[in-house]
């Protein structure tokens, strides 16, 4: 990547590549569905409380990391105000984000007519992996968007096809958004140089 | 100047150092940055950096702003529009003189 290319990638995507924001969710989302699998194969019955107690508790641990994580990048990498018209700047989606868009559309005329529900999960990945159709982003980071982003919509397919309950589609959510997540800050590392130690 | 040389267009010495031009384009990417990040996307020592924003500064083509943020002292950078304007024709010459060298 060229020196210039760089640096405006780094500091237009600077919050965007602090992915370990969001880790906990997904290994809590995890650890909830393991918790929870063997008492929906004896079909043992789960009272609210104890779902409450249980999200709650996820959703408190997370807002716990994303203060400590907010504030080691801040130590370790600095702060930015971004800039307000950056979207505007963007580079317009290209013809394979219209293409998936109309597939999209396409797909949940069909799920409306036969009365499915199978839609959302490939909606829910087409939104999650939006870098792939961002050509401001390098290429290692849109074939991992993009190989994420096929994952998922395979695990959904598969789950649907074979009437499967949603744990398989779950569980590879979260394990999918959670390598996009290190990957990102694998990338935020890569793009940071090592300090130069001699002063001017 | 020998006749066979090209005349190629001046360009600004100030943001042609590749330090100063770096921050700049990180400044050009953003509205304001403090001293950390741009030390981080730069590479630059604490030393270099600090004399390399003192001459971008007194060029005006950035402003330095201290702001007291719990109990430490942190540097904002954030580019002029005088710094927009001459980073732009700064790029604009570069690619003239790029134009011009594929075309001799």
């Amino acid at each position: 990547m060229h020196d210039r290319e760089r640096l405006t990638f780094l500091t237009r995507y600077y919050y965007d590549l602090q992915g370990v924001r969001f880790a906990p969710l997904w290994i809590g989302g995890l650890l909830l569905l393991f918790a929870w699998m063997p008492h929906y194969a004896h079909r043992d019955h789960i009272g609210w409380g104890a779902v409450c107690y249980a999200l709650g508790g996820l959703l408190a641990v997370q807002a716990l990391w994303y203060w400590v994580a907010k504030s080691y990048y801040r130590r370790r990498f600095g702060w930015l105000k971004p800039d307000p018209y950056r979207f505007a700047k963007q580079q317009r989606p290209g013809l394979f984000w219209w293409i998936v868009l109309l597939s999209l559309t396409g797909w949940a005329i069909y799920c409306r007519v036969h009365r499915t529900g199978a839609f959302l999960p490939y909606m829910l990945a087409f939104f999650m992996t939006q870098p792939v159709y961002n050509a401001e982003n390098p290429p290692i980071r849109r074939i991992t968007y993009g190989v994420g982003a096929g994952l998922i919509a395979a695990s959904a397919l598969l789950s649907w096809t074979m009437n499967l309950d949603g744990a398989i589609y779950f569980a590879s959510l979260c394990f999918i958004m959670l390598g996009l997540g290190i990957a990102d800050h694998l990338l935020l590392l890569g793009l940071t140089p090592a300090r130069d130690g001699a002063d001017a | 100047m020998p006749e066979n040389q090209p005349a190629f267009p001046a360009v600004d010495r100030v943001i042609h150092e590749p330090a100063r031009l770096a921050i700049l384009t990180v400044l050009s990417a953003c509205e304001s940055a403090d001293f950390t990040f741009l030390q981080s996307a730069t590479g630059l020592s604490k030393g270099n950096l600090s004399v390399q924003l003192t001459r971008l500064d007194e060029a005006g083509l950035i402003s330095v702003e201290r702001v007291l943020h719990r109990k430490t002292t942190r540097t904002s950078v954030e580019l002029t529009r005088r710094g927009k304007q001459q980073l732009s024709d700064y790029w604009f010459t570069m690619k003239k003189i790029q134009e011009q060298a594929g075309a001799d």
